[in-house]
């Protein structure tokens, strides 16, 4: 049976492949229809909320399933609740803006850049939507190609590496999240995640396969002895892939962790949970440390993102409602307010043509751009009344009863998140060095700053919605998180 | 909805609708600066009919969010004696300050910026008071610390290195204040966990404990400076980066009249219903501390401004001291009582300094001021006023209403640390004070430029004057007005205790004598503390804020920055097996660590 969600897939393949056809003649068309491609995308998943509940608070949208593999249970199929329904309009939000936000950054062969991204979005809306175990690891693993060129194509001085340390890392992890898969199939007989959720698993079969699955997805978060690849990545990657990558390709390992592994090895996280919340508090406060003496805004920007997520780690060993309803809440509110700072970061690139933080004092005359950063920044460390300050609220709430002692340290690390933020607006906007070099470039591209703030500036919107009616998006993960927890009512 | 939480909300939204609305008025200056004080004008007037209007306590809750299945979070506006009271003061002192601006900050360049974070300000100041539920009141005290970060780093444009210092102020108050929220987040996860409510709890919580107690007091500690987290407010003399970086308008405002005054507020909020006795008996202590060392820093810094804010950190000191009498429900509302005359005789005296400052081009230092009186004879006046309601004379200022029934709880319940505390920094303010006001003023004048106030500040001044001594006559009716309207937990304050009132009066008069003798003919130093070692020694110590800055800058920044610094050089991509190992093995001995806990 063939649906819309197997549509909201196919339709950036298929267009992947006109675009990269078209784009050997016309470049400039190739651009144009991909960036017409990601706006019907965003438009099919919005209009996804025609489905949408509002007395049952679900999605009355059916499973899609087509028959495959018999003998192995492999169907590809694919099925829509609360958490992914929310992390697909955040992708296709996300990859529409970054398609604009492109036109003014990629000149060198857009049309394969367009390709890539087109395909990006195939393998991240189908990881989101992918309810059969090696459905999902094949569009887990899609997501790797595209990235892994767009980072080593066009990226900067150092690209190849970055590209390459980020291909390793992820990919053996997912390695270990495939032997669990099988694993998980020799034991129960099947590949399919609604029926494996189901099932009573035994502890210890739980236990092995939570390991690798914790393993695949903790690389992705990252969680961190082996964050090392995100910050070369990003601080590479051109700004806009650095949105996808910040703002989606983590999430990825958020929702591994929520559907794989709350959802079908909850008693093999349960014996993880000292583990996750460890590496939860040290990346908290490591990636806060080693923030504050750095030196690159993008940098800076990545090492607090490493901070963000490890919250979602402990929010998934805390697992009561309310954790993990503020851990979808943290996805989604961090993947707004990062995209944003990466997008600021990539304009401030682009204009002024360094992102060493010591040089960038002549921006403060371009009062949008700065006070665009400052916002973005009070966001980017949860301050109310926007978005990150719920988020942050509600796994507090939820994890200080739980682990008092643990909890009320890694609260500290909250407070050098703002000094991080504000030491870094300290250096860049508040001090009286005018530096004219900077100052000269940014006259130059002037004519479209405008349009690129413009872009960027409609992300603010949601921060500050969701900061002031977080009702909005709670109401409709809830009923998916109670399943999730298989709590009934 | 009933009309008068129609008014709250106004009175909270109208400022922060001004200030979004004022960053699209960057053509017209002087309206935008106008509109700043109307928006506040409006909070004002909301204020003052709810406090005509008001006659018992209620609530006003929406349904806001479904925090945690199955039961629902709510969020609203809560009115009693207490927050009507916060509300007037809030509301109208802001507006005069924001009057004042009008010339204070009118050559300023950024004044954009001002005149956003001073509305937006006022806005979660308001939200704070008028809070029913904790995660509002957590909402407005995290707006109101960020507002006060960025004015105190208002002036970063500073030239050479004295721009830094601003920047910096503003963080240390961030990072200080950020303690407290962390106590206060930690203390909240902890109630809603207990009660399964955020509302603020008005009757005794059930499991109150000691561990708690800590986290709970963190917050009031740190947002009212008060020690050990005392030295964001003022700092000693040589680091000089405190938030009285910024102008001296926001100092009046957000450092002596309104914010530093949110710890009180809590604590006064949390009194009925935290009962657990480790956390008055720490209160009092730590008060205690502040209260004495910060009048010995008044007594020898020479920063105008910093002497201010050395008597604010006292004065408040002096409210966590009655509040800390809590088997006492009068303490409780002598500590309230002397929160609102501190505001407004505070307000004055800050304002003061400012119209002083600004009228001999920006010089700080008492030192190089001296006979001023001829110059400005209006500001000498009112300044008086200010200074005598600091003092605490009885009968003809509020701030002598307040002080003596402070004393006098102390003295009646047996509380003698209380007394002699109170007793003895009674002594050291009139000393600190006659000492400032006499460098100021008297003597000669020893090469300060003066250009006269214009009538905007004098106006703000005056009205500012009549106020300290008009709500000092008609304290009790007034206050009086509020108690009345109070759930419960305080008590009526009204008597005249023989004794407390005779101490007082003793100790100030003779604080004033010594201060009179020391430096009536224009002294700037003290003889003896030339000449002997040790005394000055001493001096120094108390200059230097006791040394406790330079112990934070040792322990905490220094170190941070040293291990930012070393895990900045892991960019580079060679691994050090050592570090990977040691690292391998620290986060195993942790995971171990959380087994156990």
């Amino acid at each position: 049976m063939i649906g819309i969600l197997t549509t909201l897939i196919t339709v950036p393949l298929i267009g992947a492949i006109i675009v990269f056809l078209i784009g050997t003649k016309n470049k400039k068309l190739s651009r144009l229809l991909a960036q017409f491609i990601t706006f019907a995308e965003l438009s099919i998943s919005w209009s996804l909320f025609a489905f949408y509940d509002r007395i049952n608070k679900r999605l009355n949208i059916e499973d899609e399933f087509v028959r495959w593999i018999d003998s192995f249970s492999i169907h590809f199929s694919l099925s829509i609740d609360g958490i992914s329904f929310v992390l697909v309009l955040l992708s296709t939000t996300i990859v529409f803006l970054v398609a604009l936000q492109s036109t003014f950054v990629i000149e060198e062969n857009e049309h394969l850049y367009y390709t890539l991204l087109l395909l990006f979005e195939t393998g991240i809306l189908g990881v989101f939507l992918a309810s059969n175990l090696i459905i999902f690891y094949i569009f887990w693993e899609l997501v790797l190609v595209p990235m892994f060129f767009l980072i080593g194509e066009w990226g900067g001085e150092r690209k190849r590496y970055a590209a390459v340390k980020f291909f390793i890392f992820t990919h053996v992890g997912s390695l270990f999240m495939l032997l669990s898969f099988l694993y998980l199939f020799i034991n129960m007989k099947t590949f399919s995640i609604i029926e494996l959720s189901q099932k009573d698993i035994p502890e210890i079969v739980q236990t092995i396969a939570a390991i690798g699955i914790f393993l695949g997805v903790a690389v992705k978060l990252p969680a961190v002895p082996i964050h090392s690849w995100l910050p070369d990545a990003h601080v590479e990657a051109p700004s806009p892939v650095s949105v996808l990558l910040a703002g989606l390709l983590l999430k990825m390992a958020g929702y591994g962790f929520l559907k794989l592994g709350l959802n079908i090895v909850p008693e093999g996280i349960k014996v993880l949970r000292p583990v996750l919340i460890t590496l939860g508090v040290v990346g908290a406060f490591y990636a806060a440390f080693a923030a504050i003496a750095q030196k690159d805004l993008k940098r800076v920007i990545a090492f607090t993102s490493i901070n963000h997520m490890s919250f979602i780690m402990i929010a998934v060993a805390v697992a009561t409602p309310l954790a993990i309803i503020g851990a979808v809440f943290q996805m989604i509110s961090h993947g707004i307010i990062i995209g944003l700072m990466f997008f600021l970061s990539g304009i401030i690139q682009h204009h002024v043509g360094t992102r060493e933080i010591n040089l960038l004092g002549g921006i403060k005359k371009k009062p949008v751009l700065t006070g665009f950063l400052i916002v973005g920044s009070i966001a980017a460390f949860g301050a109310p009344p926007m978005s990150g300050f719920i988020a942050e609220m509600m796994i507090f709430f939820a994890s200080i009863p739980v682990y008092p002692w643990v909890m009320t340290v890694a609260a500290f690390s909250i407070v050098i998140t703002s000094v991080i933020y504000l030491w870094l607006l300290t250096r860049v906007l508040f001090t009286n060095k005018a530096e004219e070099v900077v100052f000269e470039d940014l006259v130059s591209h002037q004519n479209y700053l405008k349009y690129e703030l413009s872009i960027v500036g409609l992300l603010f919107i949601p921060i500050f919605v969701l900061g002031f009616f977080p009702n909005l998006l709670v109401s409709i993960i809830e009923q998916a998180v109670n399943q999730l927890l298989k709590i009934i009512g | 909805m009933e009309a008068i939480y129609l008014l709250t909300i106004i009175a909270v939204l109208s400022p922060l609708f001004g200030a979004f609305a004022s960053l699209f008025l960057k053509k017209w200056q002087t309206i935008r600066d106008v509109f700043g004080v109307l928006t506040i004008g409006i909070s004002v007037i909301m204020s003052v009919s709810i406090f005509i209007m008001f006659e018992e306590p209620g609530s006003l809750d929406f349904w806001w969010f479904n925090f945690i299945w199955p039961s629902n979070l709510s969020v609203g506006f809560y009115l009693d004696g207490l927050s009507v009271m916060m509300l007037l003061i809030v509301s109208i002192l802001s507006m005069l300050i924001a009057f004042f601006s009008l010339e204070y900050m009118g050559g300023d360049k950024y004044r954009a910026r001002y005149w956003f974070f001073i509305q937006l300000f006022v806005s979660g100041m308001l939200l704070l008071v008028v809070a029913h539920d904790m995660l509002l009141l957590f909402a407005g005290w995290e707006i109101v610390g960020l507002c006060s970060c960025f004015l105190i780093a208002h002036h970063f444009m500073k030239e050479g290195e004295e721009g830094k210092k601003p920047a910096l102020s503003g963080i240390k108050a961030l990072i200080m204040t950020g303690i407290g929220d962390i106590g206060l987040l930690v203390f909240l996860a902890w109630l809603f966990f207990q009660t399964n409510s955020l509302l603020i709890p008005r009757t005794e919580i059930n499991g109150s404990n000691a561990l708690m107690s800590i986290f709970l007091i963190l917050a009031p500690l740190s947002k009212s400076a008060q020690f050990p987290l005392q030295s964001w407010l003022s700092s000693g003399d040589t680091i000089d980066i405190d938030a009285m970086q910024g102008p001296t308008t926001v100092s009046a405002l957000i450092h002596a009249a309104t914010m530093v005054k949110a710890g009180v507020y809590l604590v006064a909020r949390f009194t009925p219903a935290w009962n657990e006795k480790v956390f008055y008996v720490i209160l009092m202590i730590l008060a205690g501390i502040s209260c004495v060392g910060a009048a010995l820093g008044a007594l020898v810094t020479t920063d105008l401004k910093r002497v201010l804010a050395y008597s604010t950190i006292s004065q408040l000191s002096y409210m966590f001291l009655a509040l800390s009498m809590r088997e006492n429900e009068v303490g409780l509302s002598a500590g309230e009582l002397h929160l609102f005359s501190h505001a407004i005789f505070k307000a004055l005296l800050f304002l003061s300094a400012g119209a002083i400052i600004h009228s001999v081009s920006e010089e700080r230092d008492i030192k190089k001021m001296g006979g001023l009186k001829t110059e400005l004879p209006w500001i000498y006046w009112f300044m008086l006023v200010g200074v005598l309601g600091l003092m605490g004379i009885p009968f003809i200022t509020n701030g002598g209403y307040s002080k003596e029934l402070i004393i006098g709880t102390a003295l009646e319940n047996g509380y003698w640390f209380v007394f002699i505390i109170t007793v003895l920094t009674a002594l050291l303010t009139a000393l600190y004070s006659t000492r400032m006001f006499l460098m100021i003023f008297h003597g000669k004048n020893r090469g300060a430029h003066v250009h006269k106030p214009k009538w905007i500040m004098r106006t703000t001044l005056g009205i500012l004057a009549v106020l300290v001594v008009f709500t000092g006559f008609t304290v009790e009716g007034v206050f009086s007005e509020f108690l009345e309207h109070n759930e419960k937990g305080f008590g009526n304050p009204f008597h005249i205790n023989g004794a407390a009132l005779g101490s007082a009066l003793g100790a100030v008069v003779l604080g004033i004598v010594i201060a009179y003798l020391l430096y009536g003919k224009g002294q700037t130093e003290v003889a003896i503390f030339e000449k002997n070692k040790i005394l000055r020694a001493l001096r120094t110590f108390v200059a230097e804020g006791f040394y406790i800055d330079h112990f934070y800058n040792l322990v905490f920044v220094k170190p941070a920055f040293w291990i930012g610094k070393q895990l900045s050089y892991l960019k580079t991509g060679k691994i050090n097996w050592n570090m990977i190992f040691g690292s391998l093995v620290s986060i195993g001995v942790l995971i171990i660590t959380v087994v156990i806990v």
